[in-house]
């Protein structure tokens, strides 16, 4: 199939071959219930290390306590995300937008984002819970968002939430995703990492080390993070959900390997019908 | 025995269950799912193995540590998912194939 042809849906067929599973590949019954019986060996064996645990000292909640008027926030939680252990967090939307063009480089070409809107026979229901839910969920991610410097939230929940949305706007239909790989999803996705980087680098003129906020300068700088981070983690998880390698039909016709396809040239498995040159084509669009 | 304990066991209990389904379920999906388990399982267990009962406000720094890591294991679900996805594209079945012989990465791997 040429670039231009409509994009490979997963069928009612696919979803029902991707998702059957009638557990005779699992092995057979003794040998799970042998792995049951080790499984349950290994339960008891953590459960009594577990119980021999010495009572953890009190040192670093009370350092966190004690240390968090510096941090420019009052929810502990997030002054341990964004000041005290800045570096996980950066390193975690790190790990997402990495995940993202993981998934990205799977399948260049062969995507998916749900149904068209045609296909779905419950459309209207879709329709009613965008109206109701996607106003909800835009409106509660900005509280999470500002309430995260004193309150449980942040940037992550409020990420999600949004991603949330997102995603039912993408499957109910109403906005097309961008294209995947696209310059604008690209700059949304990296955003969140970039000026977390750029904030870092930024401080470092008057405190000398990387990610040390200037006194005084903590709140505005952690709040204006938090903002750019929901924004690019709702892009990067909206991006996850849609944006996957698309399953073709599992027609016997259609169910052949293009070994152009493969950049390390691996033979075709032997369970699968032997094609002609043409038909190779067929898989993937 | 505390609730605490009780916790702490639950999580102990669940990331087992998720490890012997990854080793006896063939389905990949099904071991995506157990994975997920698992990590579940080690997040309620560092949550409630550290928690004392004398403190009023649980100890931030596993809370922390445990949200960053929900965040990474939806990544990796995300991308697990995406490769049983691809499995399933390019050969019909969402089962890892047990037949050696058509896989070229394999007999590279014996070789060496």
């Amino acid at each position: 199939m040429s670039e231009s042809a409509p994009r490979p849906r997963l069928s009612e067929a696919a979803d029902h071959a991707l998702l059957a599973d009638d557990g005779t590949r699992d092995g057979p019954g003794w040998l799970r219930g042998l792995l049951g019986g080790v499984a349950a060996l290994v339960l008891v064996g953590l459960g009594w290390a577990l119980m021999q645990r010495t009572p953890r000292s009190a040192m670093i909640p009370d350092l966190i306590a004690h240390r968090l008027p510096e941090t420019g926030v009052s929810n502990p939680v997030t002054g341990v995300l964004l000041n005290f252990r800045s570096y996980d967090t950066l390193l975690e939307v790190a790990v997402l937008v990495t995940a993202m063009a993981a998934v990205w480089s799977l399948d260049r070409g062969s995507r998916q984002f749900g149904r068209a809107p045609s296909e779905m026979s419950n459309q209207e229901v879709l329709d009613a819970l965008v109206r109701l839910a996607v106003p909800v969920a835009f409106l509660t991610a900005i509280y999470l968002t500002w309430m995260g410097s004193s309150d449980p939230g942040g940037a992550f929940q409020a990420g999600a939430l949004l991603a949330g949305a997102g995603v039912l706007l993408a499957v109910s239909g109403v906005l097309r995703p961008p294209t995947a790989g696209s310059l604008t999803v690209r700059a949304a996705a990296a955003s969140g990492v970039a000026v977390f980087v750029a904030v870092g680098v930024a401080v470092m003129p008057w405190t000398g080390s990387f990610m040390a906020y200037p006194e005084g300068w903590a709140y505005p700088l952690i709040l204006g993070i938090e903002v750019l981070l929901t924004f690019s983690i709702a892009v990067v998880l909206v991006e996850l959900f849609v944006d996957v390698p698309a399953v073709p039909d599992p027609d016997p016709s259609l169910a052949t390997v293009d070994p152009l396809g493969d950049p390390l040239g691996r033979a075709l498995p032997s369970s699968l019908p032997s094609e002609d040159p043409d038909s190779g084509q067929e898989e993937e669009g | 025995m505390t609730v605490l304990d009780l916790y702490a066991l639950a999580g102990l209990g669940i990331f087992v269950l998720g490890l012997h389904a990854v080793v006896v379920r063939a389905h990949l999906v099904w071991k995506v799912l157990a994975i997920n388990l698992m990590g579940t399982g080690i997040f309620i267990l560092l949550l409630a193995a550290p928690a004392r009962a004398d403190e009023a406000v649980a100890d931030p720094l596993p809370q922390a540590m445990v949200l960053t890591g929900i965040v990474v294991a939806v990544a990796a679900t995300a991308l697990a998912l995406g490769m049983a996805l691809r499995v399933t594209a390019r050969t019909g079945s969402p089962f890892l194939s047990e037949d050696p012989e058509p896989d070229h990465t394999r007999s590279e791997d014996e070789a060496q």
